[in-house]
């Protein structure tokens, strides 16, 4: 199901960046609009929920907790077309697991990531963009309760990104809107989405 | 349109690139099987089974001979383009009985096999164990695509396997404990059960990883970190270097349920309960280990010794820093090990086994060199046909290290001399 989700997504945005640069430079869109702005920058922040899909062959789904508060920061360069290219960071927890082993042992587990997503997006109709991003994460687990606590990070190299974004121009300058996001982390498998609160300054 | 077409063929590839692995189901013939009715063999009656076999039926799959050679738990019949056979036996009424499945290494394919020796063709005598193998007759079938089926199968008794082949001390070493996780094999590498496993490919030896746990225990694993190539997903993820070996217990299985084995268990059950002559410690860390493993080594070879089970277990050196850990522990140059670099290091540290990279040749001249000075010299890792039937006839190793037993075993007992 996951994968069909993932393929269905980016089906939809592979599909639209195909025919991305058929037309020409579009005006009004409230992040290229650029009026009297200096740059082709700018900088988003958001922070929201995010869900993990639990698949562990050896923890029960119902054992892991999935929901937790995630946070994002984008920096794009927007030039005045359809599409704009971006870097894209963030802090997420992954899992937590708590279980009870035997008698004498419990344990915690947590992982969190943090993603470079290298971000391609396009600007469907106003407001609403839709992108998608290839990158490399970091990931971090700790355990405590079986011996002593232990920090251990990898590197999972193969990881991608769809987001679909709306943005709302509070001022010339500001805008405020929504993103919902779908994350694959490949070297543990582990997919997870989020909708955040985002807030963008242009710079 | 085509664009289309084409970002969805290529996310398609993708999505489908990215499975971690694909069950290979072995072929049973059902929980009714008539094996379940008979009596066990003896040991000679097993051995009088071994041999070279010319295939009457089956021979656009499995070849024109074969060879057959029994191991602590089953028979294994060997065929010299990767396909093998792993069977049982059993006899009821002066009929031996057989069930298994056969196996091509280079892909999925397998099916299921049932076959039987008759009472008048060579059944009586392996009952009776009278030592006359001439005259066996195997029939029976087996089955395409998983299934149990009904193609023939006929192979008819043709020599023995040479005395002198026989006598010789030639290891056919199995990679990772019998072979990797890639290969579909129904258990996981570098576990107890694939220790248990391997000699039923052929395997009279075995090359094992070891790697130290964050507590300096020496467990078996291939690669840095824990992952879903290897293990099944958990809360563990990240080097296993990292990890405790409390922690690599409770919350690590291995990719078919296995727990990770200490070194200390795998040569436990090595030495207790299996038929091997053989063990290769590849060491995987970067970082000293040899204090805490050429311990275990040693109280394992005692307990080998002490059972009278002749039993090699052999350290391996394969980088300069592995030698310089190697040599700083007292009395080095009497613990065996098993050099990967060149013969001077070999000599230096005094090193049993001289074991090159097969992709160096053969090197009759330092095979010869290392026989000279006694001691061995074992290649690895070798998979191709071509290539280890060329090993075999060209070269002079004692021993190969491979992912595929089966095809070392054809080739080597094959041979007259």
């Amino acid at each position: 199901m996951r994968k069909i989700v993932i393929t269905a997504l980016l089906c939809l945005m592979t599909s639209v960046t195909l025919l991305s640069q058929v037309k020409d430079t579009i005006p009004g869109s409230p992040l290229t609009d650029h009026g009297s702005r200096l740059s082709h920058f700018t900088l988003a922040f958001g922070a929201g929920w995010s869900h993990y899909f639990a698949n562990m062959d050896l923890v029960p789904a119902r054992n892991v907790q999935k929901d937790f508060i995630g946070t994002s920061f984008r920096f794009m360069w927007e030039p005045e077309y359809r599409l704009s290219l971006g870097l894209e960071t963030g802090f997420y927890r992954i899992f937590r697991v708590d279980s009870t082993l035997t008698a004498e042992y419990s344990m915690k587990s947590r992982m969190n990531v943090v993603p470079l997503f290298l971000v391609i997006r396009m600007r469907i109709v106003d407001n609403f963009y839709l992108s998608i991003a290839p990158g490399l994460a970091l990931q971090y687990t700790k355990i405590t309760g079986i011996g002593p606590e232990i920090t251990s990070h990898q590197f999972s190299m193969a990881n991608f990104e769809a987001t679909a974004s709306y943005f709302y121009p509070i001022s010339k300058l500001f805008l405020a809107g929504g993103e919902a996001r779908l994350m694959y982390f490949g070297k543990t498998d582990d997919l997870m989405m989020s909708f955040n609160a985002v807030f963008a300054v242009k710079l | 349109m085509k664009k289309y077409l084409f970002a969805l063929l290529c996310l398609a590839l993708l999505m489908a690139g990215c499975n971690k692995s694909k069950e290979v189901t072995v072929p049973s013939v059902g929980p009714n099987s008539i094996l379940n009715e008979t009596y066990p063999l003896s040991n000679p009656s097993r051995m009088m089974m071994d041999g070279i076999y010319t295939v009457n039926s089956g021979n656009d799959l499995f070849g024109d001979q074969v060879v057959i050679k029994w191991s602590r738990l089953k028979m294994t019949i060997m065929c010299s383009n990767g396909r093998y056979f792993v069977l049982e036996a059993g006899q009821l009424d002066s009929v031996v009985i057989l069930q298994g499945y056969w196996r091509y290494c280079y892909n999925d394919n397998t099916g299921a096999v049932a076959a039987y020796i008759g009472r008048e063709e060579g059944g009586a005598d392996i009952v009776n164990a009278s030592g006359r193998s001439q005259g066996i007759i195997i029939r029976g079938g087996y089955g395409l695509s998983g299934n149990v089926g009904n193609e023939p199968l006929q192979f008819t008794y043709l020599r023995p396997i040479s005395p002198a082949v026989l006598n010789k001390h030639f290891s056919i070493l199995a990679h990772r404990s019998g072979g990797r996780t890639s290969d579909h094999l129904p258990v996981s590498e570098n576990s107890i059960a694939m220790i248990n496993f391997t000699e039923g490919l052929g395997s009279t030896g075995i090359e094992i990883d070891v790697q130290l746990t964050a507590d300096g225990i020496p467990v078996l694993y291939h690669d840095a970190d824990l992952n879903i190539r290897l293990t099944q997903k958990g809360p563990l993820s990240g080097p296993i270097k990292d990890f405790t070996y409390a922690q690599l217990f409770y919350l690590v299985r291995l990719i078919h349920g296995e727990r990770l084995p200490t070194l200390r268990e795998a040569l436990l059950f090595t030495v207790d309960s299996t038929l091997l002559t053989d063990v290769y410690l590849d060491m995987k860390e970067k970082v000293p280990t040899m204090s805490a493993v050429i311990p275990i080594q040693k109280e394992m070879l005692q307990r080998a010794r002490d059972k009278g089970r002749e039993l090699n277990i052999y350290i391996g050196l394969p980088s300069a820093d592995a030698i310089t850990d190697f040599m700083n522990q007292p009395g080095y140059k009497d613990i065996p090990s098993l050099c990967e670099l060149t013969t001077d290091d070999v000599q230096t540290v005094n090193s049993h086994v001289w074991a090159p990279r097969w992709t160096e040749g053969t090197q009759n001249d330092l095979v010869a060199l290392m026989h000279s000075q006694g001691r061995i010299a074992w290649t690895w890792t070798l998979d191709d046909v071509d290539w280890i039937q060329q090993y075999i006839s060209d070269g002079h190793f004692d021993g190969i290290l491979t992912n595929y037993p089966f095809i070392v075993g054809y080739y080597h007992y094959m041979r007259e001399n």
